[in-house]
């Protein structure tokens, strides 16, 4: 029984991908470079995320004292996207802008992955009865637009920049709870969740080490697709006045704002409009691209 | 000359070329294929790989060749190039493919669906995925006769559907003809497949593993059929992994590997005095024509691989020296008018003194049959007299999808002592694999009970028995799936042994290597990914982490049924030396008698959820009382080289 040489013991799949791509040669960079679209976004999105970190780097006038005497200015050299009524510097307050619009997007995604995780995971896991009664209820909040269910929640916390993020979250939860509890349930009943309870795993160690981590893998991809939607809805949420409150800084706020100027003053529309479509591009074209990878690499 | 941009001029000249030396024969066993230096190349992502190199045969008029290799060796490949079936990032070349005198290198994508079903008629692995789902049995088998015979009405093709139907063998062919695919049992899917196939009546079928995917006795019905369309006059080519199933059927057989013909011959002679150490190897891997307890996979050394124009089989033959590796004997000249001669591709063909094992030595007679060894003792005396194991009368019913109740297993008893192998044999659906199930404590019986070493094991809360799962481990049939996809093998065995109590540092890395060394795995696999390793490579990672808790009892569920045979003959002889080593209680599930036979100290026949015999192997082997088990031992295709010599005579 020693010195087996196995006939076919080579690898099926072509071998690690390390090897895969030394043997590729000359067509190396184009397996390792993202198409120019996503680079350009990736880059956009790296460039945001530095804004929003530190917006001074950026500007050094300030987004919310006021200067009377400098209102609806048209962008010039000295204010590249013009000032608006109070005479801020409409530059100025886009860059301040990101950081909370980035934030509502990040925190409610995060938050609804976090929600339905939970949810789902319980969902699939709890039995028939607890199944049916979260599915039920996640059935009724679908049955709502997800902006109209975050009016309802904000309508009820009132408004604020906290508020949003959460608002957003729930709306989020409903359906990402629905996938988490689909994959679980498949996961549940795969060969190595069987093999794993008859190692004698315990049902906690089973939940977190293995169900969990590989019903979450689709969610996640997802949500990068989600994040780019609930950047949209914070800004939406905002315009209706329902988000952060004047004076601090925020896209769909401002855009608000710029609509009673729009015949005189358009750049107070156009800026905004472009931060908040430009941001939304990039994410959902990096997100993409994520998912692209995610489901060819789980096709294999 | 490359089949898709052959100009027609060469293929005219080709093709007189053929026919005049087929002509003249003239007899009844005029060659009505004739493939001459077959080459086939994919282009992949990692480069050319040449899946055909140099490939020759002929084929005359009712006769049947089989085409036999393991899995990537070539043959259903070559099989498609007949077809002109390949894909398209093959590259095809050929000095000659001719199919009654016609050039079929030549033929464009229309000419192509004039010989498919017309001439060469298509038998594939799964009827299942073959059969269109949306369309009746009765579409698709008159399908070709729409498509070649124009001339019948609507009435006459189904009535030729009808009498197609009968002809195969299924029963009540009115009904069956209104009937969908997934309304009809493998079997009878199988025949379903075989009469759209013959239905424009082609002179040559071919047949690509057409009893793969089928329960024994059933294969044994389908062999039958296709036999009667053997002595019907139809020329036959079956492609198979399992020699066993085509010595039956064969006149004469090529043995494929790593893409060359490596011997070809008349069946008798290629079966009873195979001249090729690979085809020697083949052979002696099947576990049915051992005497039990021998070693079934043939001892190999690490050799260099082969060169480009080397033998593939160089890496781990006995006999290979340097000339093995740098090139390849000539093929032994011309074949002789009508008989064509028994040809190896080997520089040191015989029966080498490299004979995988003692009985693959002996004459032919102990070849052929199953050794039964009636006095045969357990390998390991059972001492203890209280099973390890004793299962009382389980029974469990589930519900199928149309609401009513069907009983997967029903009073089933038997018991499993230290050190012992016990052998649970029946088809698909006998419910095998529930039985092992609750046994592994993974779903309660409904009623009956499994004690465990004395105490209750069934019965046990999930709490109190999960503790003590790491008794009873288990190997599945798949591997793969049965790995957490994002795992490594590292890790893998990592959480297997820390469930062992193993902590986590400088022993449980010890206790990996250990693992690793008793399954024989290369210590570079760690940080593999399951899904980068070779089914054998898996199972034996199965393995490996079923060893890792020290069970007292391994279930092992189809272990070796996904595997080519001569991993299966090392998967099996590393199963038997474990449980040597370790003293391992087994409960070894298979459809396969021949693997029961091989590894069992006591085996149960289940059908329908019932056990219908149980006893010593031998016993069960050599007197079977049950009327099932006789069908399935008679059903069983073995080796048999009498009467392969006598069938063709």
């Amino acid at each position: 029984m020693t010195n087996i040489t196995l006939i076919k013991d080579v690898p099926t799949q072509g071998g690690a991908p390390g090897r895969e791509r030394a043997t590729r040669g000359r067509g190396r960079l184009r397996g390792v470079l993202p198409p120019p679209a996503v680079l350009v976004a990736s880059v956009v999105l790296i460039l945001l995320i530095l804004v929003a970190a530190v917006p001074g780097l950026f500007t050094s006038a300030s987004p919310i004292v006021t200067n009377p005497v400098d209102a609806l200015l048209p962008p010039s050299g000295a204010h590249w996207f013009g000032t608006d009524e109070l005479g801020r510097d409409l530059f100025t307050r886009v860059i301040y802008g990101a950081r909370p619009s980035l934030l509502i997007g990040l925190g409610a995604t995060v938050l609804s992955i976090f929600g339905g995780a939970v949810l789902g995971i319980a969902a699939a896991l709890s039995g028939r009865a607890g199944d049916q009664i979260l599915m039920r209820l996640a059935d009724v909040l679908l049955s709502l637009p997800q902006l109209m269910l975050a009016l309802l929640v904000i309508t009820v916390l009132g408004p604020g920049t906290v508020n949003t993020m959460l608002a957003i979250a729930i709306a989020f939860v409903p359906g990402y709870a629905r996938i988490v509890r689909a994959e679980a349930l498949v996961v549940r009943r795969s060969g190595y969740v069987e093999a794993a309870t008859g190692l004698g795993l315990r049902r906690s160690v089973l939940i977190f080490r293995h169900i969990l981590p590989n019903a979450l893998g689709p969610l996640l991809v997802l949500a990068t697709v989600g994040f780019g939607t609930a950047i949209i809805s914070a800004s939406g949420l905002s315009f209706l006045g329902l988000g952060p409150q004047p004076p601090s800084p925020e896209w769909g706020a401002m855009l608000s704002d710029g609509r009673n100027y729009l015949s005189t003053a358009w750049w107070l529309g156009v800026f905004p409009g472009l931060a908040i479509t430009l941001t939304v591009i990039a994410v959902n074209l990096v997100g993409r691209r994520a998912q692209a990878r995610f489901t060819r690499r789980t096709a294999q | 000359m490359t089949v898709p941009a052959a100009p027609s001029s060469t293929a005219d000249l080709s093709s007189t070329a053929a026919t005049s030396p087929a002509k003249p024969l003239a007899s009844s066993r005029a060659p009505l294929l004739v493939v001459d230096g077959l080459d086939v190349t994919f282009a992949t992502a990692a480069g050319p790989v040449r899946a055909v190199r140099n490939v020759s045969f002929t084929l005359a008029e009712g006769e049947c060749l089989a085409i036999v290799g393991e899995s990537g060796s070539g043959k259903s490949v070559t099989a498609r190039t007949l077809v002109g079936l390949t894909g398209g990032r093959s590259s095809v070349k050929a000095g000659q493919i001719t199919f009654d005198g016609q050039d079929l290198t030549a033929l464009t994508e229309t000419g192509w669906r004039a010989v498919r079903g017309r001439e060469i008629g298509l038998v594939f692995q799964d009827a299942l995925v073959s059969l269109d789902p949306l369309r009746t049995v009765g579409a698709e088998v008159g399908e070709p006769l729409r498509t070649h015979r124009r001339s019948l009405t609507r009435t006459e093709i189904h009535d030729e559907v009808i009498t197609l139907l009968s002809n195969v063998g299924i029963p009540d062919p009115e009904q069956r003809a209104r009937q969908y695919p997934h309304q009809l049992s493998g079997g009878l899917r199988q025949r379903a497949l075989i009469a759209s196939a013959i239905a424009a009546e082609p002179r040559l079928v071919l047949a690509d593993e057409p009893t793969t995917a089928l329960d024994v006795t059933v294969q044994a019905q389908v062999l039958d059929l296709l036999e009667q369309l053997k002595q019907g006059g139809t020329t036959l080519l079956l492609i198979s992994h399992d020699l066993a199933v085509v010595a039956r059927l064969a006149d004469r057989i090529a043995v494929m590997h790593g893409g060359l013909i490596v011997e070809q011959g008349p069946a008798g002679q290629l079966l009873s005095n195979p001249q090729h150490p690979y085809t020697q190897a083949l052979i002696a891997a099947v576990p049915s024509i051992h005497a039990k307890g021998t070693t079934l996979s043939a001892d190999t050394v690490e050799q260099p691989a082969a060169g480009p124009g080397g033998c593939p089989y160089a890496v781990r033959c006995l006999r290979a020296d340097q000339r093995c590796r740098e090139a390849l004997p000539a093929r032994a000249g011309n074949e002789s008018e009508n008989e064509p001669a028994h040809q190896s591709l080997c520089w040191h063909p015989g029966p080498g003194p490299g004979g995988p094992s003692p009985a693959a030595g002996s004459t032919s007679s102990a070849l052929a049959t199953i050794k039964i060894s009636t006095t045969a003792a357990p390998l390991v005396p059972a001492t203890a007299a209280d099973p390890l194991l004793d299962v009382d009368a389980i029974s469990k019913r589930f519900r199928s999808p149309d609401g009513s109740w069907y009983d997967a297993v029903q009073d089933v008893s038997f018991q499993l002592r230290r050190g012992e192998t016990l052998g649970l044999v029946g088809e698909s659906g006998s419910g095998k694999t529930t039985a092992a199930r609750i046994v592994l404590g993974l779903l309660a019986p409904d009623s009956g009970s499994v004690r465990f070493d004395g105490g209750p094991w069934s019965e046990l809360r999930e709490r109190d028995r999960r503790t003590r799962r790491r008794r009873i481990q288990a190997v599945y049939q798949d591997p793969l799936g049965s790995f957490d996809p994002r795992y490594t093998v590292a890790r893998i065995l990592g959480e297997a042994t820390a469930l062992a109590g193993v902590r986590r540092g400088a022993d449980r890395k010890t206790r990996i290597s250990e693992l690793l060394d008793q399954v024989d795995l290369p210590h570079g696999l760690l940080g593999r990914r399951p899904r980068e390793l070779s089914g054998g490579q898996r199972q034996r990672v199965a393995i490996a982490r079923a060893l890792a808790p020290t069970p007292d009892i391994l279930v092992c569920d189809e272990p070796v049924s996904a595997l080519d045979v001569s991993i299966q003959a090392q998967i099996l002889d590393l199963l038997a030396a474990l449980q040597r080593d370790l003293q391992m209680a087994l409960l070894f599930i298979s459809h396969d008698l021949g693997v029961i036979h091989h590894v069992s100290d006591q085996i149960a026949v289940m059908k329908d959820g019932r056990i219908v015999e149980s006893g010593a192997v031998g016993d069960v082997f050599s007197n079977p009382t049950a009327e099932y088990t006789r069908e399935l031992l008679a059903a069983v295709p073995r080796l048999d080289l009498d009467e392969v010599r006598n069938g063709s005579e």
